[in-house]
């Protein structure tokens, strides 16, 4: 059989995933976004390389870290390492890591090739049942998207079916290269102001927009969107009738819609970021109503959260 | 020592997906059931278990006026004497009666099996009787912490075991016929016995080193095994005294002549049975006479008709059938201390009688499914009075009634039916721990069929056990066929007890002229012989050259090896192995032997297909098949982790050396001894002041490649270690002059083996519980999903095994829904096809289960799965409910 030597960095492969596409299914996280949404729940996935997670609980304070890491990007304040994470994202080693023997310090992402991470999927597709297949999520997974092409591609060719979780902010030429290896597309929407959009995510819309365009002209399988949603934010109507009259353009009518959570809280803490969410509330039952109703009377058809269109 | 610390919460919950947070949730489906079991229901929760004297007084008193006679009638006239007494007691609201004793959860000790613990404890409990009287009224509100368990003495009454409740004024008769039974008792007399097996000294050194957990011959010689109700459904109990009576006139003065005792036994016997139905009869009726509601008034005489009826007549109906059944099993019960005693595929055995009422419109829907929740409330009102050690710490007080449902019929199509769509249903309404239900998978079974079996599984009482048929089909053809099962009677098997996969037939069952094939069993007591061996404990011996480092003790003799290489391990490993299941073989046998020759089965032997034909009991191979003998082992998985870990941080990377792996073990890496602390739970285990020292260590054992990740490294030792042991079994023969074939069920045992057992190499600290199952990973080591455990758990062929288990925890979130049950019964279905033969679910948030050791008393009714069986929370030990918590949950992905 032919190597493949491609190879990618991915933070996470999950199996019996059952809210993001047909059946049960494998999610791949890819690292790297090419947006910051302030409300993500896998923040670990938004560098590209490699990160240490701090768990606090489990750190005894020995030092072992700041001592043997080789670029002196941790010191101890009040007993605690503190790191400086401009430092760790250049840093190949996992020294740190190692010499924790707490677990304190765990690696986030690890670097794979194509043909581990097929081998996983192929032993994975014998317990999905008569639906399921691959997700490759993350992260943004085009923003791999050699990595992403070459693990599709071979699914795909092996009647796999595969679905990708985008937020759309990638140049055009990316879709292009895996658009004919996908059943499935979740493309994701936050705003439809642009500027807006830009304080969200830290980019504007404009590409976003432009690349579901040229999708809809191009792309021949599934296409569902997706909103996160989240009050105070992206839940006015006026933002909502936007989105709707967008995708009532397309020749796609789904929308479903994530209700903004703070499962991905805890995860803010171990990268030492702030988590800005956290003054946003959880939208209500009341709140989800009405924008099921406004969608529908744009003909897209409303699934929110676990109530999935498949 | 100042830096005492107990491991933060977040070690002790294991996720995997995103961790759950928010409120508590409780599980999707939740029902309850008709009123009138309502009533029963709650009348078991308020009820205590309790023994009685009753018929172990007159089983003695009968047994003393008969010495001389022929033992197995003198058992019978016993045994008779005992049924004859019985207190009759019905109890209100019941549309099935008869109970082991007068109380509700009645059961009763016998000495004749067993005497040594009430000899040994004669003091203790004289003082506790008196004692009992002068405990305060503040004090019985924390019993109710047990659920039904009567955990200390009060008032007039005395706890046994920490689980029965005994009257005050019974203890000096018990204690006065327990000594009749000294030097008599079966144990008694095997102990005499088994002396004379070489390597008996080493036998007695295993048990005191808890490296096997009890005698099988002593505490639960029968059991494991499933029921046959053929003959009373058929003939009716004056029709098998008629066949009685037809063998003895052919047996009387002919050679064999065991048959002729064993004929008159069994008539014996069934004159006994027809007096105590008749008792309950009478019972009813006076019931009847004193009830003032007509309705009630109207159901007692009903009752009172049915019981006189068959006290001598086969059924009519299928309320007859059911309550026929229900006599016999408890007959058997009452015959033997016995644990597992299966009903088997019931619902295929009563389909003939429940469909032809149905068709006549003598029965509805309603009325069967009240029926059927009647007779779960009997089911769990059953308690098993063994020896001490074994109620507790193997059987977690269960009884494990397994009913069977779907598998094929005699001709190989799927044996579902509406019948069995009922038990489910009343299994959802009416959750209680017994009868548990196995769900025999077949790829013929209609998906309606398996989505209800979903459905059930997520009422979260851990029922039904999923499976594999065609993998226990290979066993049962691979294992029975030197004694003629071929492949129509392969499908006529079921489980008996938690996890045994039981030999069974086909029995003809005539009604209105039409032939109707019900299955049932016919082979006696399965996991007889080699009961549980601790195989962490087996592996520290063989690091410490043949001694108990916990004692001091020598255990083994010294193997020789200087253990440098990974291979001397690995031999010296299986030299220590075989070596205790030789000895435990030979003694065993002898046990069981005794057993057979004192306090033979007759109720169970005349059921099982071919006893009655041959003319011989069970112990005499009467039962059709007689290959039951087994080894048990215990954690399976913490023996291959420990193994790994050694391979590579020994051996390979020479992380560390032998000596510092033996130190570090003493050491139990920084930790306090839970011997030291008495806290055995996984929860509990405190830092010494000098745990820096192992950090780097410990890390390197727990960081080496954990069973349950698809890892080919340590997946190839499982591999290794299973392919062995199934085959090393078959060089011990059973007393049956049968090979042994290899049993991995865990039940409870794998937290009191843990207890005794130092640290391990795999990382696992000193005295704390062990992996349960025997494909179930450690706690918090399947780091990988579902999917990787089930490609790990897959790596060997299951069907060299009688069985194998996993135990999965699931938050009720992942299967939420319509959706979420299709794919939850695609992930099971994945799991069989693989080869799996057994998966089992608890759907349950985790939180959940900390309240509940908080708080008992807002989660009486709650059940989990623990190993093989489903039990009621807050009647579990601490060290299992830890287990269950810290087993990783598969969370919302």
């Amino acid at each position: 059989m032919e190597i493949n030597q491609h190879s990618g960095t991915i933070f996470d492969i999950q199996g019996f995933s059952v809210h993001d596409g047909p059946g049960a299914r494998t999610l791949i996280f890819f690292k790297g976004c090419s947006l910051s949404c302030f409300w993500c729940s896998n923040p670990e996935g938004i560098s590209k390389s490699n990160i240490p997670l701090y768990y606090s609980a489990k750190c005894i304070g020995c030092g072992n870290c700041k001592t043997s890491c080789p670029n002196k990007a941790i010191q101890f304040i009040d007993e605690k390492p503190v790191i400086d994470r401009d430092i760790c994202e250049k840093c190949p080693e996992n020294t740190c890591i190692d010499n924790c023997y707490t677990d304190a310090l765990r690696m986030s992402g690890r670097t794979i090739s194509v043909d581990e991470l097929f081998s996983i999927i192929q032993r994975d597709r014998q317990y999905w049942g008569k639906k399921g297949g691959i997700t490759l999520t993350g992260g943004e997974p085009l923003t791999q998207v050699d990595f992403a092409r070459d693990i599709l591609e071979k699914c795909y060719n092996a009647y796999i079916h595969t679905a990708i979780e985008t937020c759309g902010h990638v140049p055009w030429k990316n879709f292009k290269k895996v658009i004919d290896y996908l059943d499935w597309i979740f493309f994701d929407l936050k705003h439809i102001d642009p500027k807006q959009h830009k304080i969200g995510t830290g980019s504007s819309n404009a590409n976003i927009i432009n690349n579901i365009r040229k999708l809809n002209e191009t792309f021949k399988g599934k296409l569902v969107f997706r909103l996160p949603f989240i009050p105070g934010y992206n839940s006015s109507k006026e933002n909502l009738e936007g989105i709707a009259s967008l995708i009532s353009e397309s020749k796609w009518k789904e929308i479903n819609i994530l209700p903004l959570h703070h499962l991905g809280r805890e995860k803010y803490q171990l990268l030492g970021l702030e988590y800005k969410a956290a003054c946003f509330p959880t939208p209500s039952s009341e709140d989800l109503k009405n924008v099921k109703a406004v969608f529908e009377e744009f003909g897209v058809t409303c699934f929110i959260s676990q109530d999935t269109p498949f | 020592m100042d830096l005492k610390k107990t491991l933060s919460e977040s070690v002790i919950y294991n996720y995997y997906g995103v961790k759950p947070e928010g409120e508590i949730q409780s599980r999707e489906v939740k029902k309850s059931p008709s009123a009138r079991v309502a009533k029963t229901r709650q009348m078991y929760f308020e009820t205590k278990s309790s023994a009685s004297v009753e018929f172990p007084y007159w089983y003695t008193r009968r047994w003393d006026e008969l010495e001389g006679e022929i033992p197995i009638v003198r058992r019978a006239e016993a045994l008779k004497a005992g049924f004859e007494h019985i207190t009759p007691a019905i109890f209100p609201g019941e549309l099935l009666v008869i109970g082991k004793a007068h109380y509700l959860r009645g059961s009763y000790p016998m000495p004749w099996l067993s005497e040594a613990f009430f000899m040994a404890q004669e003091d203790e409990m004289y003082k506790d009787a008196l004692e009992a009287g002068k405990v305060s009224a503040d004090k019985v509100t924390t019993i109710g912490q047990g659920g039904g368990n009567v955990t200390q003495s009060v008032g007039n009454v005395i706890s046994l075991a920490g689980k029965f409740g005994f009257r005050k004024e019974e203890m000096p008769i018990l204690l006065h016929i327990a000594k009749k039974w000294f030097n008599k008792s079966v144990d008694d007399v095997g102990h005499k016995y088994e002396q004379l097996v070489p390597g008996y000294k080493e036998k007695e050194e295993i048990m005191r080193a808890v490296i096997c957990m009890f005698d099988s011959g002593y505490t639960l010689p029968q059991g494991r095994e499933v029921m046959n109700y053929y003959y009373p459904l058929q003939y009716g109990i004056e029709g098998i005294k008629n066949i009685c009576k037809e063998k003895l006139k052919q047996t009387a003065g002919y050679p064999d002549m065991d048959r002729l005792y064993f004929y008159k036994a069994v008539h014996t016997m069934l004159e006994g049975l027809q007096s105590w139905i008749n008792n309950h009869a009478e019972e009813t009726k006076l019931m009847a006479s004193l009830e003032e509601d007509e309705k009630n008034k109207t159901e007692y005489l009903e009752i009172a008709e049915r019981l006189y009826w068959l006290a001598n007549n086969p059924p009519r109906t299928f309320h007859d059938a059911l309550q026929m059944v229900w006599i016999f099993h408890v007959a058997v019960l009452n015959e033997d201390a016995i644990s597992g005693l299966s009903p088997g595929r019931l619902g295929q055995v009563l389909y003939p009688f429940w469909k032809r009422d149905m068709e006549k419109g003598l029965l509805t829907l309603e009325k069967t499914h009240e029926l059927l929740e009647c007779m779960r409330m009997k089911f769990t009102e059953l308690d098993c009075f063994a020896s001490m050690g074994v109620v507790g710490g193997v059987l977690s007080g269960n009884t494990f009634n397994n009913l069977c449902i779907g598998g094929l019929t005699k001709d190989g199509e799927s044996a579902a039916n509406e019948l069995e769509i009922l038990i489910l249903d009343s299994a959802m309404t009416c959750a209680t721990p017994q009868p548990t239900l196995s769900l025999l998978y077949d790829e013929k079974l209609p998906e309606e069929f398996l989505l209800k079996g979903v459905e059930c599984t997520k009422i979260g009482t851990g029922y039904p056990a999923w499976v594999n048929n065609r993998v226990a089909m290979e066993f049962l053809l691979n294992n029975f066929k030197n004694e003629g099962l071929d492949i129509e009677e392969a499908r006529a098997w079921s489980i008996g007890g938690c996890l045994e996969t039981s030999a069974g037939s086909w029995m003809p069952l005539e009604l209105d002229g039409v032939t109707h094939y019900i299955p049932g069993g016919s082979a006696p007591a399965t996991s007889v012989g080699v009961h549980f061996i601790s195989l962490p404990k087996v592996l520290e011996a063989v690091l410490f050259d043949g001694l108990d480092k916990r004692t001091g003790r020598r255990v083994y003799p010294s193997h020789g090896y200087k253990l440098e290489s990974y291979d001397e391990i690995w031999k010296a490993f299986k030299e220590y192995f075989s070596l205790t299941v030789e000895v435990l073989t030979l003694t065993n046998n002898i046990q069981h032997d005794v057993w057979g020759k004192i306090s033979p089965s007759i109720i169970n032997s005349m059921l099982k297909p071919d006893c009655l034909e041959k003319g011989k009991d069970i112990s005499k191979k009467g039962s059709r098949y007689n290959r039951t003998f087994n080894v048990e082992i215990c954690g399976g998985v913490n023996l291959v982790n420990s193994l790994s870990s050694i391979k590579k941080n020994v051996f390979e990377e020479k992380n560390f050396s032998m000596d510092t792996l033996k130190t570090v073990i003493i050491e139990n890496f920084g930790y306090i001894s839970a011997s030291e602390t008495g806290a055995y739970s996984l929860t509990e285990q405190m830092k010494t002041t000098d745990y820096r020292t192992w950090l780097k260590i410990h890390k390197q054992c727990l960081d080496a490649p954990k069973y349950g990740n698809d890892d080919k490294y340590v997946d190839d030792i499982f591999k290794e270690w299973q392919k062995w042991f199934s085959v090393m079994c078959e060089n011990y023969a059973s007393l049956y002059n049968e090979p042994l074939y290899s049993c991995q069920i865990s039940v409870s045992t794998h937290g009191p083996m843990g207890a005794v057992t130092l640290a391990t190499a795999d990382g696992r600290l000193s005295g704390t519980t062990f992996a349960d199952g025997s494909v179930s990973a450690y706690p918090g080591t399947d780091k990988n999903g579902p999917y990787a455990l089930f490609s790990s758990a897959t790596c060997y062929n299951h069907a060299l095994s009688q069985n194998s288990q996993l135990n999965m925890k699931i938050h009720p979130s992942v299967i939420q829904g319509r959706e979420g049950a299709r794919k939850f019964l695609e992930l099971i279905k994945a799991y069989l096809r693989k080869g799996g033969f057994h998966v089992q679910f608890n759907i349950v948030d985790s939180r959940m289960l900390k309240d509940a050791q908080k708080n008992p008393d807002k989660y009486r009714g709650l059940m989990v799965r623990v190993a093989g069986f489903t039990q009621y929370w807050v009647e579990l030990g601490k060290q299992i409910q830890d287990e269950v918590i810290a087993r990783t949950e598969y969370a919302e992905i």
